[in-house]
């Protein structure tokens, strides 16, 4: 009699293929503001989001920091707003610095544009301001 | 014997950064409530001086956080009536607001209306006064006042 043993070692869990974000461009440009004009539009941006079958997944974005100009100023994050879509995935928000606030969310691969803009006001001083944004996508 | 591989949690995150900018320049836009006053005909000995206004105003103003925006006026003559005059020096104005101050009309160098410091819209109101005279001749007078709000 022979006693055949296979030796089934345990398999690995399957690597499974991760998720990828594309932000593009990588710099939102507020034109000037002419006139009277209540508020700043920028272009669109484009968030893609890759993620295989159909896969859930969930977008955040979270203000490092409020716009800032070389000179001191500051403008507080919640003036930034955009505007998300297609609707159903992508959603609108305010800004906030230091919490993460809700992009977007589905299954699969999506592709959406954010518009942002910025409530012009009186107060701002001139100057030349910047801010970093962190688009985090996690699939749990 | 299971050949499951049991608790095969497995997340997977990506992140990218974003900037934004954003480049207001120094801009200003001074509103007046009013294009023009009409002081009142009165007698001279029961009103000294006759009144018109108030005239709302409205200064706004971005420029640098240190710098200080300027509101002056200037008028450019005399009232006038045909060949009659009335000297600007007799009129005069009270503010009210934050920064607002009252003067002296003059005609050849710009007076101090207002100042503050950094960007802002602040608004408030002149109220014009003349000195009322028996010399002054009969007539129509017009005098034109020009205000400079001033973004440095």
């Amino acid at each position: 009699m022979l006693l055949v043993v296979m030796g089934l070692a345990p398999r690995a869990a399957a690597q499974l293929p991760g998720v990828q974000l594309i932000v593009t461009p990588p710099t939102v440009n507020f034109p000037r503001i002419t006139g009277n004009m209540p508020v700043a539009v920028a272009a669109p941006v484009t968030v893609q989001v890759v993620a295989p079958g159909q896969r859930p997944w969930r977008l955040m974005v979270t203000a490092l920091g409020p716009l800032q100009s070389g000179e001191g100023a500051q403008i507080p994050s919640q003036q930034v707003s955009w505007q998300g879509g297609p609707s159903g995935v992508f959603v609108n928000g305010v800004l906030s610095m230091g919490q993460p606030q809700l992009v977007a969310r589905g299954q699969g691969s999506k592709v959406g544009l954010l518009r942002f803009t910025l409530k012009n006001r009186w107060e701002f001083a001139e100057g030349n301001y910047s801010q970093r944004l962190l688009f985090t996508l996690s699939s749990p | 014997m299971s050949l499951l591989a049991a608790g095969a949690a497995w997340a997977a995150t990506d992140s990218k950064n974003l900037t934004i900018n954003f480049n207001p320049a120094a801009r200003a836009k001074l509103t007046l409530g009013a294009a023009s006053i009409l002081f009142p005909d009165s007698d001279p000995d029961t009103s000294p001086t006759v009144s018109a206004g108030p005239v709302t105003v409205t200064s706004s103003v971005r420029t640098g956080g240190a710098s200080t925006p300027t509101l002056t006026v200037v008028t450019g003559g005399d009232l006038v009536s045909g060949g009659s005059t009335i000297p600007i020096g007799n009129v005069s104005w009270t503010a009210t607001g934050a920064g607002y101050v009252g003067g002296t009309m003059n005609k050849t160098t710009a007076q101090s209306a207002g100042s503050w410091t950094g960007s802002g819209s602040r608004s408030g109101s002149f109220t014009y006064t003349l000195v009322n005279s028996w010399d002054y001749a009969i007539g129509n007078y017009t005098a034109t006042a020009t205000y400079t709000l001033t973004a440095p």
